[in-house]
């Protein structure tokens, strides 16, 4: 985990990546507890480009050259495979631009906020991401009215009623 | 089902959730490094368990039949 993160901030300093954030379960892993994953989502910011087309082969270049494995579609550090993926919304797009800064063991990183981790849980709408987010809800770890502000912004709020009713029916 | 099936000792009903909750609040309480570990640990178990299942079923012979 330590060489992905460092990794990952080599990229931002090298102007590879603009910024990151780490979301998914690792991300939730913060506020919550451990939950179990295969791989850390890693949420970045690419330059501005000149062409059409999104391309993350200068990331995973780098990423290799800074010890990484490419192994199908992530790159792995160790027993980690990071994915890397993109602001592909305006809700990724903020949630990058809003991440905590905080650190892994000393080495400085970004999660996103609890709000934009249900937000953007709510918005893949798996099984297994209503059951996060009914988890933030009954742990209290993410403040609901920010949420349902998110969720009227990005048309989530009936995904939002739905886990609601779910938090509501694990607490009886 | 019988009377037996359905009796709750209410005591230790209570107990078993205080146990669960004081578990949760160690489990939440942990530093995000410990957290990960503890992640990596789930998974290296994963990986032991789905082994041991191929195994299991390779020396069985046939994978297991999903029609039923």
């Amino acid at each position: 985990m330590q060489d992905a993160l460092k990794a990952l901030n080599c990229l931002v300093a090298d102007g590879v990546i603009q910024d990151y954030a780490i979301g998914g379960a690792i991300g939730a892993s913060f506020y919550l507890p451990a939950m179990q994953t295969e791989d850390i989502d890693v949420f970045v910011f690419l330059p501005r480009s000149s062409g059409p087309l999104v391309t993350l082969a200068p990331v995973y270049d780098a990423l290799i050259a800074l010890g990484g494995q490419v192994d199908r579609e992530y790159v792995r550090f160790g027993n980690w495979p990071v994915q890397i993926l993109t602001d592909a919304n305006a809700l990724i797009a903020e949630a990058i631009r809003e991440a905590a800064d905080t650190d892994y063991d000393g080495i400085p990183t970004r999660v996103f906020m609890p709000e934009h981790l249900c937000a953007i849980a709510l918005q893949t709408g798996r099984s297994k991401d209503y059951a996060r987010v009914i988890l933030f809800l009954e742990e209290n770890e993410v403040d609901l009215d920010a949420l349902s502000v998110l969720a009227v912004r990005f048309g989530l709020s009936e995904q939002l009623a739905r886990a609601l009713k779910g938090a509501q029916g694990g607490a009886k | 089902m019988t009377e037996d099936a359905l009796k709750i000792d209410e005591e230790k009903t209570a107990f078993n959730a205080r146990a669960k909750a004081s578990m949760r609040a160690y489990l939440k309480s942990r530093t995000w490094p410990e957290k990960i570990a503890s992640i990596e640990r789930m998974n290296e178990a994963g990986k032991l368990a789905r082994e041991g299942m191929r195994k299991a079923r390779a020396r069985k012979g046939a994978p297991r039949d999903r029609s039923l």
